[in-house]
């Protein structure tokens, strides 16, 4: 057997007086080989591979031993430290905008990176020729202009496939990759994972992949570890794993992913014939040169759930933010509950506001931090009703029960809360009035997989309880598909299909629909497999 | 109590004054804050009661003397007051003032920013243009015009400060404000039909309490010196009563003849005064709870 790239042992890590982030970690990285960390957040994963590279933040106490490309990197100090980052290993970041440096052209932090392991450094300019080469090797079209753009102008992709270019710069024997393709689309996210794959098979660069997401790890990985609370609970090959998992967290993980495809959807919904929310021809300008929103016409029916998907920037919250009066269209007609939008403010406003709830994205500020959890719930009460304080406190804990939270959580902050229990918050403080539509942008986005499943249970046993109708915007298809009745699928403005969510997800017209369904990755090897043969057949 | 059996936990409105209190006590800054300032009100109110001195009647046979000589810990001004109990007198006026002042600085100035950022677009607008324009012109001008106009008393003097200093704390509210609007519990209470003076007082003040509780500390500051201007300017409240910007103007005066005894004092019990509101203000914004 060949001597590992990357052997790790013992490795203990723990900040300030803390517990310990890692224990008795321990992993080996063959040549060639692409290893997957995977976990949900808190689990030690990214302190794993950050202590690789002597990264961790001064505070962290480090025990154990690290050696990779034949050094011990936990006795390297100084030069010796800066000679093994971006040879020994490169990194590339999760969130390409915020790792490259915004002042600087692109040439120029390439040629940085390869003058910095360059035995005789010359002038940045005489590195044209690497530079474009190695951007060409990362599949950036005309390397040549690109060499004199800023990151600003680069789109997300095109940025991280830089930060990859930059990260091979030194040709490393190891590419570490945290979250590598969290903040893309699914379509860009397929082209890095196919581009780091295409990277391992031709230079035989070992990879250390960081993700919580078990879709990319069945696409790429050869091995994986499943770490929780800063152990590794388990490692096997991929196939083994996701067949026959040994662990319960592994199983329990794997079983709350949404699998896309798996949920039996009843043939055809009934069309409705009063929509809660109907849009006809809706068109909204920020003033670019495109329209965020392009005749969109759409319409949720009363107890129905209508998912709408589609990539960053195709609009899908600005609808929701018409549908609730935060954004005015240019042109085209909302109507809610049969009747037009009302103005902002106004008495017809508030009788109509009371029907609705909302949800939004991010857990962090969507709870009031000056509030308790029962005044939060209690807010649309107080602002609607004159419900007396008995009445409030009842209908409160109802709400509270309903998203299955315990009472002992009323007195406390949005702070003291985890980022599923403020959703659940979220959500209560949406339903509180009985609203008859429920307008929820990305509720479980920025939540670990095992808490998403949790509040999107809770989320349909609160719509069989109390029966709205609901806009449900999403980027992930397993999501909407395990969730919606009915789907609309959107790209730069415009809706490009929209039906039965069995028939859209299953059989779909549109190639965007079909392309966006192939690059959605399924937490099932083989099926991945099978799913890039078919997409490189197309 | 009977309601709450219903649930068995209480609802609670506001985090419990006792919490709130063991937060504070907790912070040992703080604590020194509450204590130095505390130490300081008594002297002011209490020590006259029993260190007696003469404050109305000039005397200039005694006039200038050092420390310590004639039962004057820290000797007398050039009128012949004792220093020590002239700073208790003078520590009222300053502290009223100053007090008073930051308040009704702060106040006016969150009220007119809070609005002025979240209903945005033309009122934004108006009531910000009012600001800058109050800026333009100097507050020790308007201090000057106004106490032509009427005759200081503390009372009188407090309200006029606070009336031409909440610019900047309007100025502050309404950065504060726009950053807030944007969050997405401000945009969930809007969606649920509150009105704009719920959001705007409920939601949005309440979550900028750190900046406005800083803000009272630094009012309640240039309030004491914006009275020291004007005092040395002799508008400020008239003699024989005093405050300490009046007696440090006075004593620079004297500074080459060595009299450091007519500055340091004043000027300790100043910067004493700041130092302690603005530990208890960060204790504060701490203890009321709700990380920012």
């Amino acid at each position: 057997m060949t001597e590992p790239v990357l052997d790790i042992s013992d490795l203990r890590v723990a900040y300030g007086d803390g517990a310990p982030a890692l224990v008795d970690f321990a992993c080996t990285v063959a040549p060639g080989e692409i290893v997957a960390l995977v976990g949900e957040s808190g689990s030690g994963k990214s302190t794993a591979a950050l202590s690789v590279l002597g990264l961790l933040p001064s505070n962290a106490k480090v025990s154990g031993s690290i050696t990779l490309a034949g050094q011990d990197v936990l006795g390297l100090r100084g030069e010796e430290l800066r000679a093994i980052r971006g040879r020994g290993a490169g990194m590339i970041f999760q969130e390409p905008m915020t790792a490259l440096n915004p002042l600087l052209r692109i040439g120029f932090q390439l040629a940085e990176a390869i003058r910095n392991h360059d035995p005789k450094p010359r002038r940045h300019r005489q590195y044209h020729d690497e530079c474009v080469a190695l951007l060409d090797r990362v599949g950036v079209p005309e390397p040549e202009s690109r060499l004199r753009q800023y990151p600003h102008q680069l789109s997300g992709g095109l940025r991280q496939r830089v930060m990859i270019a930059i990260a091979i710069a030194a040709t490393p024997q190891l590419i570490i990759a945290d979250e590598p393709t969290t903040a893309l689309d699914v379509t860009v996210q397929q082209q890095i994972l196919d581009l780091l794959r295409d990277i391992r098979d031709t230079e035989g660069t070992a990879t250390l992949l960081i993700t919580h997401n078990m879709g990319v790890v069945a696409d790429i990985a050869d091995r994986v570890l499943v770490m929780r609370a800063g152990r590794v609970v388990e490692e096997a090959k991929t196939a083994t794993l996701f067949e026959s998992p040994s662990a319960d967290y592994t199983s329990t993980l794997l079983a709350a992913v949404p699998h896309l495809g798996e949920h039996e959807h009843e043939a055809a919904v009934e069309p409705v014939d009063q929509p809660v929310l109907a849009m006809t021809d809706l068109v909204v300008d920020y003033g670019g040169s495109k329209r965020a929103v392009d005749s969109v016409s759409l319409s949720v029916g009363a107890g129905e759930i209508l998912g709408l998907v589609g990539e960053s920037g195709s609009g899908k919250t600005t609808i929701g933010n018409c549908a609730l009066g935060l954004v005015s269209p240019k042109s085209g007609q909302i109507s809610l509950f049969g009747g037009p939008l009302p103005r902002r403010t106004g008495r017809s406003a508030k009788a109509i506001r009371r029907r609705i709830g909302a949800v939004f994205q991010d857990p962090a500020s969507s709870l009031d931090p000056r509030m308790t959890v029962a005044q939060t719930i209690a807010e649309p009460l107080v602002v609607h009703t004159s419900a007396s304080r008995r009445d409030r406190l009842a209908k409160v804990s109802e709400l509270l029960d309903a998203v299955e939270l315990p009472e002992s959580l009323l007195s406390r902050y949005g702070h003291e809360l985890s980022g599923g229990q403020r959703q659940r918050v979220s959500l209560a403080r949406a339903l509180v009035l009985g609203p008859d539509l429920l307008i929820a942008d990305e509720p479980t986005s920025a939540l670990d997989v095992s808490v998403q499943a949790a509040v999107l249970d809770v989320l349909v046993n609160l719509h069989e309880r109390y029966g709205f109708g609901c806009l449900f915007i999403s980027h992930d298809l397993a999501v909407v598909d395990s969730l919606c009745d009915r789907v609309a699928v959107m790209r730069a403005g415009q809706i490009v299909e929209q039906g039965p969510t069995g028939e859209v997800l299953r059989t779909p017209k549109h190639p965007y629909t079909a392309s966006l369904l192939l690059s959605s990755p399924v937490p099932d090897p083989a099926q991945q497999r099978e799913r890039r043969r078919k997409r490189l057949a197309a | 109590m009977t309601t709450l059996s219903v649930t068995g936990e209480p609802l609670v409105d506001t985090p419990r004054a006792s919490t709130v209190l063991a937060r504070f006590a907790g912070n040992r800054l703080a604590l020194t804050g509450a204590v130095l300032l505390l130490l300081i009100v008594l002297f002011s109110f209490v020590g006259p009661l029993l260190y007696h001195t003469d404050q109305v009647h000039t005397d200039l046979l005694h006039a200038r003397l050092t420390p310590g000589t004639d039962g004057h810990p820290l000797g007398t001004d050039e009128l012949g007051y004792d220093v020590l109990g002239r700073l208790m007198v003078a520590g009222r006026t300053s502290l009223v003032i100053g007090v008073l002042a930051g308040l009704i600085a702060t106040a006016i100035g969150a009220v007119w920013g809070s609005l002025a950022g979240y209903i945005g677009g033309w009122a934004d607008t108006v009531l910000m243009r009012v600001v800058d324009t109050g800026v333009a012109i100097p507050a020790l001008f308007l201090l000057l015009v106004a106490a032509t106009l009427v005759t200081p008393s503390v009372g009188i003097l407090a309200v006029i400060i606070g009336c031409v200093s909440w610019l900047v704390p309007a100025r502050l509210m309404r950065a504060e404000t726009v950053s807030l609007r944007e969050r997405d519990y401000i945009k969930a209470i809007a969606v649920i039909g509150a009105g704009r003076l719920r959001i705007v007082f409920r939601h949005i003040v309440p979550n900028a309490i750190g900046t406005i509780v800083v803000n009272v500390t630094f009012q309640i500051a240039d309030a004491i010196l914006l009275v020291a201007y004007v005092s040395f300017l002799g508008l400020g409240v008239p003699p024989p009563s005093t405050n300490w910007g009046a007696m440090l103007s006075k004593g620079i005066t004297y500074t080459y003849d060595g009299a450091w005894w007519l500055i340091l004092p004043p000027g300790i019990a100043i910067v004493l005064v700041i130092c302690a509101v603005n530990f208890v203000g960060d204790g504060l914004r701490e203890a009321l709870g709700g990380k920012r």
